[in-house]
This record gives C-alpha cells, structure tokens and sequence, in this order.
C-alpha cells in the first residue's frame, strides 16, 4: 500500500507538548532580548560610575563653554529633586550680563530659552528668530506711565501696523521676520529727508576733471570723504593738515555726544568727514588776496578776531596800503566822482578790510557749505549744527567693514547722482535682503544679524568670582597651583 | 503579515500623520531654521508621540505573550505595529530635526534605525516568504517539530526496508523448487539491493540530512538513484521504493523548510533585542532629558 | 422474591463457577436451557464484595455484567465533576492579569457550564440515571449492571463499589446474551426500568419536563421496552409513522437516502428521542433509523403520543420546534451535498464539517501563535495541532470540524461527548477518560490530556490523594467568547474559522467557472 498522508496520521506525529518545550530560535531570542537591553544598562552604568554624564548630553558645548564640559554643575542647577537638572539665569548671570531688553517689554524669558546650549560649536548669541518674534510678531507691552515712554494701550491693540509712540518715532507690531513682515528702514520711510545742513552736491563731487589742488585735475572717489574713525589716521589725498586744529574743534563742536560705535576703534562704520581731511585742500578759506593765511574752519566768533588781527599785523607792517585808490570800477553814476584816492587810519583800514573779509566769508566762502543764521542786533551770524547723520540705525548695527568686497555704490546706489543734502543715500532693506534671505547660499537673515537684544546702553561689567579650579577641576597645571 | 489591500486604511491614516507632522514641522522650522528641535514644544511632541509608537509597537511582544486578552485582535495589534513602528522612525528624526545626535542620543538614532530597516527587512520577508513556503514546501510540519517528525520518517523508512525484506525472505523460503526459474540466480535473496541501499545511502542521509555530498540531498540525483534501483529489485518491491522516495522527498522538503524559517523567523533575533534595547534607552534618554 | 431464591443457593467462594443447577434455582435463569448453561460452566462466576471494595472502575475496558443478588452497591462517578477549563471567567481584567495559567480542571461548582441546565442527570450503563449535582446511585438485589460493556465492549461508565458486603453474579456476553432472551430476566429487567429510571430517563429530557406524575405513571406500564441488534432497522424512510423512541441504551443512526448513496443525518444516544417528526406531520418516516450497537428503545405507540401532546401544549410545542429544526437542518444538507461536487473536498470530508479551522498558508509565518494561544486558553493544554492536510493554500488545521455526523460520539460509554444546541461538539464533564472519542475521530481532532486532580480518598476517608487522570479535550470553539482565541490571536490574518462550504465554494465555484470560459 503506498505511503498516504492523512489529516490524524500527520497530527498525530506532533508531540502535543512541543510548544512548551525550549528551542533553539526561541531560546536564543530569549537570551539576546535580555543580553542586549542589559549591555544597554551596563554601557550605561559605565558612565554612571564615573559620574560622566556627558552621554546624556545633547551635543558638545558652544566654543565659549567648551572648558565647561566636565563640569555640569556650573551651569545646572538641582531644582526640586532628582527630576529637574535644568539651567537657571543665575548661573548665567554670575558671568554675564544680560541686560534688559526694554523697559516696556512684556516678560522677561530666561536665558536659555534662546541661548540653548548643547549644541555643538556654534555662536549662543546666534538666537532663533522664534525667541525674537515670540513678543514681535505680535507686540503687546506694558503701559509704563512714569518715565519717558507713553503708550497708549488702545493703539497698541489697534489693527494697524504702525503705531505712533509720541510724535517722531514709529514703531512695528508685527515683525515675523526680516525677508518677510520686516518693514522699510525708519530713515527712509515716506517723507524722510536727510537732516544734514552742509551743502554737498554728490554728483558734482564725483565728475571726472575736477579742479583739485595745486590747479591739478582730479577724479574724487567715495573713500576720498568717507572712512572710519581708524583709518582717518592714514593719509587723506584731499586734507589739509594746517587746518587738523580746527578739525578737532569742528567735530566736538556739534554739540551731540560723540556714538561710541562711530568714534570707535572699529571700522563699522563711517567716521563723519571733516573740513581738514576733505575739503581743505580744494576749498580754500583764503579771506583777502593781501594775505597768504587763511581763516581757520570754526565758528564766526573765533574767525572774526582772527581776521581783525592778521589784518592789523599787515598794516603796521605795510603803512603804504593805507592809502587807498579809486577803483574806477567801482564809481557809480549821478553820484559825484570821489577823489583818486582816500588816506585812512590803520584802525579805519583795519575795520573796512575785515568788513570786506567778512562780507566775502559769510556771503559766499563758508555759506557755500554752511547754513548761515543773522540773528537781528549780532554783530557775526550763527553757523547751524551741520546735523550729520553717523548712523541712521541706532537700533541696529552694521559694518561697513565686512561689507568691503562690494563696491560703494552697489549699495548707495543713489550717491552718484545726488545733487541735494537732503537726499537719502542710505540703501533700503531690498539692497539688503538681495544678499540676507534665508538658505544656505545666502547672508545670515536672523534677527540677531543687526540687532542686539540686550540693551548695550544698559550693560554692567560683572566680576565673577570664579577660581580656574573651578572650571578645571584637578586639571588644572601645577604652575598655577600653588 | 501580507501587505495587501485591506492595509489600506492603515496607509491613508499613517500617511495622514507623517503629512500633519511634515506639515507641522516645516511651518514650525523653516523660518527660523538652526537651533535645538527636541526641546521645543512640538519637538517633544514628535519625541513624545515617537516613544508612544515604539512603546506601542513593542507591546505586540506583550500581547502575543497573553492572547487569551480580548485587547484587541492580534492583527489589529500587528497592522498597527508595522505602521505606528514605521511612523516612529519620521516621529524621531522629526524631533531630533534631522540630527543625528550626540552621544546617548547618536546611539538611540543607531539603533532605531537598525530596528526599524530590520523591521521592514522582516515584513518584506513575511509578506514574501510565506508563498514561497507554501509552493516549495508542500509536506511541511511544525518548524519545532521537525526532529521529532524526522526521526518518524527514519523508523517508517526502516521499518519498510524491514518489511520488505522479511516479506522477500519468506517468499523465498516458501518458493521451493516450483519458483527456480525466479530466484535461483539471485540466490534468494532479491531484496538485496534495497538493504544496501537503505544501509549505504538512506539511512546516513535520514540520520544527517544537512551533511554534505549526498545524493540523496538533492532531488534530481536521488531521482536517478532511485531509477537504478528499481532496475536491481523485482517490480514487487517498487511500492516500497516509492514509499522510500517518498519519505526522502520529504525529509529533503523538511531541510527546506527549515531553511526559510529561519529566514521568516531569524530576523527577529535581531529586531526584537535591539528594539527592547532601543526602549529602555529611549526611557532613559526621556527622563534625562527633561531633566536637563 | 429474589431474597427467598437466594437463601437456597449455595454460596461458593469468589471467583468460583456458579453451577448450572445454582443458576437454573434463579427465577431469571429459569427460561435458559441447561444445556446451554452446562456448556459455558465457566461464563459465570461468583463474586463476593466487602464494604467498601470496588467492583468496577470507570473507563476501564472490561466485558463482563453484574447481576446483584445481595446486597446493595453505589454507582458514582469518580471522575472529577469537571471540564478542562477555558479562560474567560468573570475574574475581569485585574484578575486574568494576576493569575497565571496553569494546567487544570475546573471544578464543576466553580464554573458552571451554561447549557447545563438541559441535563440534570448523567446516563450510565446501569437501570438508573446518575443526578448530576449528586452523581451517586444505589443498586440493589436483582438489578444487572456493565450490560453496554459486556455487549458492545465499551468502557465501563461508572465506578460502583461495595456499600454493604455483597454477592454478585459476574457473567461474559454469550450469558447475558442468552439471559437477554429469557423472558423472566426480561421481565424483572423491564419492571425494574419502569419503577426505577423511566421517571428520570423521561424527566431528564428538557421538553418532557412538563409532564405530570399522573401521566408518568399511566405510561408506567404502557410503554414498551424494544431491543434491537447491531445494524437491525428500527424503522425505515417512507414506512408510517406509528410510534415516538426514547433512546435507553445503544446509538442509533439516523439516515436519509439520497442518490447515490446514504447520508448521515444525525447518532443518537441515550436521552435522546426521535420518530416525532413523523408522528406530527401524521405521514410517514422521514429517514430510517438504524441500531449501531445493541440498542434498548423505549416505544410510546401514536395513540400514547398523540395523548400526551393534546394534555401538554408545551410539550407539543417543543417537539413540533425541534421536528422543524431537524427538518431544516436536514434538507440544508442534502441541498449542499447536492451543489458541491468536489471529489478532493469530500475526500478531505470537508462536507462533513461545519467549522473548520483554516490557516491561509500565504499568509501564514509558521509562528504559532495559534497554538499557543489556544493552550493559553485551554489551561496549558493545545487543542489545536498546526498540521494536517490542504486544501487549495490553506492549511485545514487539526481542530475539531464539529462535525455533521460526529462519529466521536458514537460509543462514549458516559455519553459526555455531545453536540450542544449551538453546533459545536462538546465534551462534558463526567468523561471517563476512556480515549474512545479519540480513536473515532477520523481526523485526529481529540486528543487526551493527563491531569493531575485531588480526589476523595476511599482507602482513607475525609483525605484526598493526588490521581492522574485523563480527559479527553477537544476544541470548544471557545464559545465564552466571540471569536475563538486562535483566531484572535492570529497575528497575520492567516486563521480563521469558516463554515467549509461557504468558505470554499465561493473560490471554488469561481475557479470553475474560470476553467469552463477558457
């Protein structure tokens, strides 16, 4: 009879028990779900026994605390119990300081929360847009009644963007980012004119063949006028060094506070030009064709006695021009023709040279540039404050320096075809954000690029009384132990 | 488990969540792109349901451990470990925001994507493999069983070599000289071949059928060894040869199965360690975490 | 009567031949013929019991009945009062999350099997029936007992042991056989059956309960005691229907004719009744009954029939649902066995199931959860074996088809493998454990299981001793829930349990249609 297979002869080869029993695949299943989660627990109990808690760690520390990595307890703090290990500002706060953002902010978000560490090597400052516009995309603040700042709440909560704080400055609710919601430069918003008083004409500045000193003929370029405070020490092909006094005097004379970031050793940004470094040299302040001198470049008040007296050196020294001749040019008809010539007294020849000089200064010389004001009964007009704008951002910061490898005008585009100072030569935001958009091909476009949240105008030193022990641990070099 | 269309509504749902999440993730990253991801709101949210859905996955283990629980049918469990399992990988590279991490955090990463790559190598071998077994192993057993059925197959071999034999004996025996012509050559003893062969060739193959250089390992060559054989016995014993190539077939077939069950099964050894594993660390990476 | 024969015999020492001439002294042996007695001198012998001693031990094989001539001897079941348990009891989550699952049997007073109520008592192979709260009886002179073993070679059902010291008459087949035939033993059997288990043996079947005493006692003595021999026609299909069967003793097969052969409609045992179908519809016989074995039949004639659904509504009410019921039953399978011809299907008797446990192979990963969970839910103990044949892609797993025609029933000594209103085929708790069932069943779907069970100590009363005893087990579809634990715990969609032929014909007839196009 051949083999058959039948449902009762197969089941009944089957040990009714095997599946209670041990087998290979199971059992070695069995072994290494226990042996792996337990290599798991041995690895990390590894780094438990010599307290190395660096595994736990999210990424290596930003360069500035990277001396910290061993030591977690300089920044974590135990807060309630096992379960909380987290920073607190007060750890942040023994070695830095962060100042207020502004006085009518809403709350005050602790450090970490936009300086998180654990990172890897990377820049803290360098915050997320998110910790700005968690207040700026949609900006409420608190009223502060005393003080400078008058809010009035019901504009605040009004709909629309702009909201007026005072009379002059404006201000954004809703920023979201910089490419997005960020609006147009204040200085440049509709309306805005340059404040400065000194008359400059851009494009006649930069015409090729311009009369230069010496009679020779120049091509100015931007740098010619423009440089930082740190390089104003190098040459100036249009300076004058007799005038280098008045210069000084000219620029604290303006009367504002001088920005430390414009006088600064730092080339961010540009140094107000000067009479003596730029103009000097072509614009001569010659007062009368007798004398070789020229008046120095400051205010009517020190040029008028400096006038008088280089005008009473020359006639004591030359008594012969007291005598004055007719200038027949002069002559003017149905009056009687004056004699061939007048004989006057030093101090009358004195008093009508100066008044000439002055006549020539004030009318023509120096208003060329400057806004003269004749108050009624003075006797010397009043040079208006030339309003020189260092920089038109104070809430932001730029650098010129670092924006080196693009040529002036790709940027102020505008300069080479100004003809009035109250044109605007600042770029607008487009110039800006052609280069600082988001992506990787493109200049960083965060919030923290331009601007600083914590108030410079506020910051404290803080001295810390950290011992490198501290930090180091035993590691420290026995040079320093002592 | 088959991946077939009733996995439909699973698809659309998982495909649902990773959308959301993806969505949810770009409008939450891309404008302020940098910065740690796990810790922020939705950052733990993704961590968090990521943990859920392994933990989740992982409880199949559990489940399969007590199936007298009416929790829910195990296919339901198992639809929802293949696809929760799978979310869990874009959950937690979510949450980490494409990173892979640091320390605790780089080993998690590893071995979340080892599981989850041996997972799918799994349920592409489940969904695959059972067809195959079912056409080439048409004589299969119970994987545990297959000794205990192998040494059954070695005695019933035995037992007909035995039979046979004693059955030939005792025809020759009985055929006194009216059967001379038949068998007086053969010397009475026809069933000669049969024992050899069962002795040189079949029983060592029954005995060690994984050892090598066997004839009888493989079909073809043991299909013409059987044909020589029929050829030295007389046409009564050839039920018995059948029977014979019969139990070799499926001792050959039992080889076989064995094979590709440790492929169904063997990636498990990999999967379901390194997952508990995963868990344990992802529990301790949790609280950690949030403790720092 | 017997008390006054009795003191004229001889008592001879255990195990010694009873003599002819002792025998013919008993007024029951009083029709056989010496000659015949003379000839089996040895098919008889004594046996004296102490207080106490046992006679005959459930399950045991043996081929011998007992004649009581003195005094009295209990019938119990020693077997546990148990079911091998399934999980799902109304511990509740808490409680199935603590407990672990171990092996055991589940005392009947812990957990109450739903359909009991349907049984109160348990058929033995003795003139009484064992109440199932109480499964102890008394016998007493005069009565036979072990007449199913000694007939049909069955296990014996029940343990009956001494009460007082008795004597008793130990007799092979070809005695009984003949002592059958006498019709004074007949007589004193019959007698003894009326007054003592047709009261239970009609009570015990749920749509006579209604019945009242009065009426019982009028059947009392008209009811007819039938006895037939193996494969002797009780009745036949077409024949007039003139009379309502209860069954007393034996399996009764009951068949239809169709083309081509016989159809099994349904085995009937002890308990059980049939011919009412006939009866109510007023035609003839629907199907032929047949005897398996020696059969024992309690005959009520049309008229008593007719009389007893006129006084009882409720009773007529009952069978005529019950006669609808097998009706349908019964034409729903020759109509399936008439729409799907398959040769390999009927071979694999897949016709014959009604449930079957598929395990879809393309699915399937061999991972045995199926199993597992099906000893998890059977107390450590598979009911279900992953092998077997197939058919098409799908495994036909070892596990009990509850078959149309359970042959697994047919035989069972205890009667504790039956079929449950509901289809599925269960094993009661009194089983013996005799691995009857088990050899029946063509498909190797019941399996016996040792247990280890306390039990009341006889040798050392008030003490309880540590047996092994064996059940058969056999897969209960896990009916306390929706959806048998094999099923549910299939990971991968692979297993399911399908009426066969809904499941198959679909694709088959598919199949077909496909090979006839091309």
């Amino acid at each position: 009879m051949p083999r058959t297979r039948t449902t009762k002869k197969l089941a009944q080869r089957i040990d009714l028990n095997y599946f209670k029993r041990e087998h290979p695949l199971r059992h070695w299943r069995f072994l290494l779900s226990v042996a792996l989660p337990a290599l798991a627990v041995v690895w990390l109990a590894w780094y438990g026994i010599r307290s190395d808690r660096r595994v736990y760690s999210a990424g290596s520390l930003s360069a500035a605390h990277a001396v910290l990595t061993k030591q977690c307890a300089a920044c974590h703090v135990t807060q309630g119990g096992f379960f909380s290990e987290k920073v607190a500002d007060q750890k942040c706060l023994a070695c830095h300081d962060g100042s207020i953002h502004h006085a009518a902010q809403e709350f005050t978000p602790s450090c970490v929360s936009c300086h998180t560490d654990h990172r890897g090597s990377i820049r803290l400052a360098a915050t997320s847009d998110a910790a700005c516009t968690q207040c700026h995309a949609d900006l409420r603040v608190r009223a502060l009644l005393s003080g400078g700042l008058q809010v009035e709440p019901k504009l605040v909560g009004a709909s629309q963007n702009l909201v007026g704080r005072g009379s002059s400055a404006n201000f954004v609710r809703n920023i979201d980012s910089f490419e997005g919601d960020h609006p147009e430069f204040a200085a440049l918003r509709a309306g805005q004119k340059d404040p400065g008083t000194i008359q400059l004409n851009h494009y006649r500045h930069l015409q090729p063949n311009l009369l230069g000193p010496n009679g020779s003929r120049v091509q100015m370029v931007c740098t010619d006028c423009h440089r930082s405070a740190t390089d104003a020490n190098a040459a100036w092909p249009y300076g004058d060094l007799q005038s280098e006094t008045g210069a000084a005097k000219s620029v604290s004379a303006s009367g504002a506070k001088p920005d430390p970031l414009v006088s600064g050793s730092s080339r961010a940004y540009m140094a107000p030009a000067t009479f003596a470094h730029t103009c000097a040299a072509c614009h001569s302040l010659q007062f009368d064709k007798r004398l070789a001198d020229a008046v120095p470049h400051d205010k009517p008040e020190v040029i008028h006695p400096f006038v008088v007296e280089k005008l009473q050196a020359y006639i004591a020294t030359h008594p012969a021009d007291l005598r004055v001749p007719r200038d027949p040019s002069r002559d003017l008809p149905e009056k009687p023709i004056p004699a061939d010539y007048r004989l006057l007294t030093p101090p009358e020849w004195v008093a009508e040279r100066t008044a000439e000089a002055e006549q020539l200064l004030w009318r023509k010389t120096c208003k060329q540039c400057h806004t003269l004001v004749f108050a009624e009964g003075a006797a010397l007009p009043k040079v208006a404050p030339s309003n020189f704008t260092a920089r038109y951002m104070p809430h932001a910061k730029f650098d010129h320096s670092q924006h080196g490898l693009v040529a002036c005008t790709s940027c102020h585009v505008a300069a080479t075809n100004s003809q009035q100072t109250s044109d605007l030569l600042l770029p607008g935001i487009a110039t800006c954000r052609s280069c600082h958009r988001p992506g990787t091909e493109a200049a960083e476009s965060r919030c923290f690029e331009c601007h600083t949240y914590h108030d410079p105008a506020q910051r404290k030193p803080v001295h810390s009384n950290f011992s490198l022990t501290d930090f180091l641990g035993s590691s420290v070099p026995a040079v320093i132990q002592k | 488990m088959r991946i077939d269309h009733t996995h439909k509504n699973w698809l659309v749902a998982s495909l649902g969540i990773f959308g959301v999440s993806a969505l949810l993730y770009g409008i939450y990253r891309i404008p302020a792109s940098g910065g740690s991801m796990g810790g922020t709101a939705l950052g733990l949210a993704f961590g968090s349901a990521g943990l859920a859905f392994m933990i989740f996955a992982a409880l199949l283990g559990a489940r399969k451990k007590v199936p007298v629980w009416r929790v829910g049918r195990a296919q339901t469990w198992m639809r929802g470990h293949l696809w929760l399992g799978l979310l869990s990988l874009p959950m937690i590279v979510f949450h980490s925001g494409f990173r892979y991490g640091h320390g605790l955090t780089a080993v998690l990463m590893t071995l979340l994507i080892i599981v989850v790559a041996s997972g799918i190598f799994g349920a592409a071998l489940q969904h695959y493999m059972p067809r195959v077994m079912t056409r080439e192993v048409t004589m299969e057993t119970i994987y545990e069983e297959i000794d205990h059925v192998r040494a059954q197959l070695r005695e019933e071999a035995e037992e007909l070599v035995t039979q046979a034999t004693a059955e030939k004996e005792k025809a020759a025996a009985a055929g006194t000289p009216s059967s001379i012509v038949t068998s007086a050559a053969a010397g009475g003893d026809e069933a000669a071949p049969l024992r050899n062969f069962f002795e040189s060739e079949l029983a060592p193959f029954l005995a060690n059928p994984s050892a090598r250089g066997q004839a009888l390992s493989d079909a073809a060559q043991a299909r013409n060894a059987f044909a020589q054989l029929r050829m030295l016995v007389p046409p009564a014993l050839h039920t018995t040869i059948e029977d014979l190539e019969s139990i070799c077939e499926e001792e050959r077939q039992l080889s076989l199965q064995a094979r590709l069950h440790l492929w169904l099964h063997g990636w498990l050894l990999l999967h379901i360690p390194l997952s508990l594993a995963l868990i344990l660390l992802g529990a301790v990476h949790a609280v950690m975490a949030l403790r720092y | 009567m017997i008390f006054e024969e009795l003191k004229q015999i001889q008592r001879q020492p255990n195990g010694a031949p009873v003599a002819a001439e002792e025998l013919l002294q008993l007024s029951v042996f009083k029709d056989v013929s010496p000659q015949f007695l003379k000839k089996n001198a040895n098919a008889t012998v004594w046996r004296h019991f102490k207080r106490g001693e046992i006679v005959c031990r459930e399950g045991e094989y043996g081929s011998t009945a007992f004649y009581i001539l003195d005094g009295k001897a209990s019938v119990q079941l020693a077997s546990p009062m148990a079911h091998v348990k399934a999980q799902g009891g109304p511990s509740g989550f808490f409680g199935r999350l603590t407990s672990r699952l171990t092996s055991r049997l589940a005392a009947r007073q812990e957990d109450r099997r739903e359909e009991e109520v349907d049984r109160r008592s348990i058929p033995i192979d003795a003139p009484v029936d064992l109440a199932y709260d109480h499964p102890v009886a008394e016998l007493g002179p005069g009565e036979l007992f072990g007449e199913m073993t000694c007939m049909n070679y069955y296990p014996r059902s029940a343990t009956v042991r001494a009460e007082t010291d008795c004597t008793m008459l130990e007799m092979l087949r070809n005695v009984l056989d003949v002592l059958q035939k006498s019709k004074p033993f007949r007589a004193q059997l019959d007698q003894t059956y009326r007054q003592r288990a047709l009261d239970s043996h009609l009570r015990n079947v749920t749509i006579f309960r209604g019945l009242t005493q009065d009426f019982i006692d009028y059947l009392r003595d008209r009811v007819e005691l039938l006895r037939f021999t193996p494969g002797q026609v009780i009745c036949k299909q077409g024949e007039p229907a003139d009379s309502f069967y209860l069954v007393r003793l034996g399996f009764v097969k009951i068949s239809e004719a169709y083309p081509g052969g016989e159809l099994v409609l349904a085995y009937l045992s002890r308990g059980d009744y049939f011919g009412e179908i006939g009866l109510l519809g007023g035609g003839g016989r629907t199907a032929t009954c047949t005897a398996l074995d020696h059969v024992e039949l309690v005959r009520i004639s049309a008229e008593d029939f007719r009389a007893m659904v006129e006084k009882f509504p409720d009773v007529r009410l009952g069978l005529e649902n019950i006669a609808r019921e097998r009706q349908e039953a019964n034409q729903e399978r020759l109509r399936m066995v008439r729409s799907v011809p398959l040769e390999r299907f009927l071979a694999q008797g897949l016709m014959e199931a009604q449930s079957l446990l598929v395990l879809d192979l393309d699915k399937c990963t061999r991972c045995d959860a199926c199993v597992t969970a099906c000893a998890d839910s059977h107390d450590g103990v598979t009911r279900l074996v992953r092998e077997g044949l197939r058919f098409e892609n799908f495994l036909i797993a070892t596990s009990c088809r509850q078959c149309r025609d359970p042959l697994c029933m047919v035989g069972c000594p205890v009667g504790a493998i039956r079929r449950r209103n509901s289809l599925e085929v269960i094993i009661e708790d009194w089983c013996v454990g005799c691995g009857l069932c088990a050899k029946n069943c063509p498909y190797g779907n019941i399996n016996l299981h040792s247990f280890n069970v306390e039990t009341e100590d006889h040798e050392n009363p008030g003490h309880k001793k540590a047996v092994v005893q064996k059940k058969a087990t056999s897969c209960d579809l896990c009916t306390e829930h929706a959806e048998p634990s094999c099923v549910y715990a299939c990971p991968h969609d692979a297993a399911h349990r399908v009426e066969p032929r809904d499941f198959f014909a679909g694709t088959l007839g598919q199949r077909l249609g496909r090979a006839e196009k091309r």
